[in-house]
């Protein structure tokens, strides 16, 4: 158990701490502070309280009521309560306030310099991407529902169910993340139709033969499947129709549907 | 939508403008600037909602009549503030006669990374795979007008996840959006990063005008390097300060960087100023952090008592330790109840 704690811990502190020099930097900041600081009460903020916090971190004890509280999956927000932003810039201030006029000015670019080069681009390619519209979300939503009428309820790709509801609240979804659990159940044929619509739909080849009557049965009217999804038999056999495609997606729509005629799913 | 980000902005930051003047005026706090007057009304006004829509939610109350007794607690707490009008105009006087102080190189570094930041982040996207939960809880209020009671993923079902229910931090955004008249989603993910952001950024400014009172040359060199901190971290997802470029929109990510600084900056007011009106900051401030997220109900209280207990020890007085009890006590009762409703 106690091996398991400091395993938790260690990967946390890594993933949070890593890639960088940040925590080094943390440090020769508290050191510093620690040493230089005359007032007390500024050296206990500045230098002990974030010690406090790394103890509290790896205490096993303390540690370990953390994760019984919070999960384990989220014990590295502990580390939030370290306030980096605080302690760092405040060393820095204490090393330039040393120093005066033009020494002072290059002394500040020098620690800005070290900020800069111990890390790592937070405003970068491998966080963000452009945005193509003010939702922010991926435009193969957007182009999805833009061609989709309101107050319906849908079966959708993997690929849209996350954001769908982002761009359009009135659309009611038959899964969501819900669904993802039965990822790796084999055999879902007990738990119910919406596991079984979800496991069918997953096939690169769908079995029109299986979706369309469960689709029908869970009141899908519209379906929304990947471009390069093929499929086994007759949509129009279960009473389903193409209603239209876009870059990424084809959509499928009951022909019993109504332009304007409101779907919405509720169960109670 | 420019017009949209401006208005928001208005709203929310000339409200806790004003707020924060009438609560200083309550608890008597004078001369303390405008951003400080900003950054304590955002406490008052989230402690308020918290208050507020705990109850209402349990209650099964709609939306609607959610927007309506906010806005006028906002509206009340907002008229109080321009009735301070001669406080206000005191902090405008010093500001007036001290402006230039502040046009430092540190200073202007700072404006400089914070308006990167803001512009980077205007045109960019970060997926974040939450907001499928979180951002349609506040669609979902908008559009259906119940407040937690449906599934927000599929919006087919009802659902009462116990885990959230006291840090609905996502409502407070839908009442933004209504206010505002945009979805939630747009709310979120573009608008609400030009208000977190800076205020995020207004509590650095004061942590180092507190530290450097008589230098607003080292005060610049402070909040530069705090800014930079944020924009050149590790670039783990799990760092805090990652949060605020990449979902500031997020409750988790406002707590990691604008509450729990905050809570960092009335503790150093507290060490020097051992009064019942700090103490009543931070316990305000610790009520409004649970608004944002079921952590900050535990880590509010680690924060503030961690810190008591140190400084008692320093300066040799239980005074602390009780009264940092007692400011974390809005944050106990519900870390209770949070135990209660989850176990």
């Amino acid at each position: 158990m106690l091996q398991e704690f400091f395993e938790t811990a260690k990967s946390d502190f890594l993933a949070t701490f890593g890639g960088a020099w940040i925590f080094p930097i943390l440090i020769i900041s508290i050191i510093w502070i620690l040493v230089k600081e005359k007032e007390w009460s500024r050296k206990i903020l500045f230098g002990i309280l974030p010690l406090a916090f790394l103890a509290l971190y790896w205490c096993p004890l303390s540690g370990q009521l953390f994760i019984k509280l919070l999960g384990e999956d989220v014990y590295w927000r502990v580390l939030w309560l370290i306030p980096l932003a605080a302690v760092i810039p405040y060393a820095g201030c204490m090393l330039l306030k040393m120093l005066t006029g033009v020494k002072r000015q290059i002394a500040f670019v020098g620690l800005m310099a070290v900020l800069v080069l111990g890390g790592k681009s937070v405003l970068s390619a491998e966080w963000f991407e452009a945005s193509t519209n003010v939702y922010k979300i991926p435009q193969y939503v957007v182009d999805v529902c833009d061609l989709l009428p309101g107050n319906i309820h849908a079966v959708m790709s993997n690929r849209l169910t996350p954001y769908v509801r982002l761009y359009d609240p009135t659309i009611t979804l038959e899964y969501a993340r819900n669904a993802l659990i039965f990822n790796g159940v084999e055999d879902v044929s007990n738990r119910g139709a919406t596991a079984n619509l979800y496991k069918a739909v997953q096939e690169s080849e769908i079995d029109v033969d299986v979706v369309g009557p469960l689709a029908r049965e869970q009141g899908c009217t519209f379906l929304v499947f990947s471009l390069n999804r093929t499929y086994k038999g007759n949509w129009e056999d279960y009473g389903y129709r193409e209603y239209g495609t876009t870059s990424e997606f084809r959509i499928f729509v009951d022909v019993n549907y109504e332009e304007g005629q409101d779907t919405r799913k509720w169960e109670e | 939508m420019r017009l949209e980000i401006l208005l928001s902005a208005g709203i929310f930051f000339g409200g806790t403008f004003f707020s924060g003047y009438a609560l200083r005026r309550l608890i008597k706090i004078k001369n303390e600037g405008f951003l400080f007057s900003i950054t304590a009304g955002t406490m008052l006004w989230w402690a308020l909602m918290e208050l507020i829509l705990v109850p209402m939610t349990m209650l099964h109350v709609s939306f609607q009549s959610f927007v309506y007794v906010y806005s006028a607690a906002a509206a009340v707490l907002t008229v109080c503030g321009i009735c301070c009008w001669k406080d206000i105009m005191e902090d405008g006087k010093m500001l007036a006669k001290e402006w230039r102080k502040y046009l430092t190189f540190g200073h202007l570094a700072a404006l400089g990374f914070i308006v990167y930041q803001l512009v980077y982040i205007h045109h960019h996207m970060y997926l974040e795979w939450d907001d499928t939960y979180y951002v349609n809880l506040a669609n979902e209020a908008v559009y259906s007008n119940q407040i937690y009671w449906v599934y927000p993923e599929t919006g087919s079902f009802p659902d009462f996840d116990k885990r959230y229910v006291l840090s609905l931090w996502p409502i407070f955004y839908a009442w933004l959006s209504k206010l505002i008249g945009v979805i939630p989603t747009i709310m979120a993910h573009t608008i609400l990063p030009w208000l977190v952001i800076p205020l995020a950024y207004m509590v650095y400014a004061l942590i180092g005008k507190k530290l450097f009172p008589e230098d607003s040359q080292l005060q610049g060199m402070f909040l530069a390097m705090a800014v930079l901190l944020h924009l050149f971290m590790s670039g783990q997802h799990t760092a805090g300060l990652t949060f605020l470029s990449i979902t500031p929109w997020v409750g988790k990510g406002v707590l990691a960087a604008v509450l729990l600084p905050m809570l960092f900056l009335l503790v150093l007011r507290v060490s020097r100023k051992n009064t019942y009106k700090e103490w009543l900051l931070l316990g305000i401030s610790g009520l409004g952090g649970c608004l944002l997220s079921s952590m900050g109900i535990m880590l509010i209280p680690v924060f503030i008592g961690m810190a008591a207990v140190l400084i008692a020890v320093q300066k040799r007085t239980v005074s602390y330790v009780l009264c940092g009890l007692a400011s974390c006590l809005p944050c106990l009762v519900l870390g209770l109840y949070y135990i209660y409703l989850t176990h």
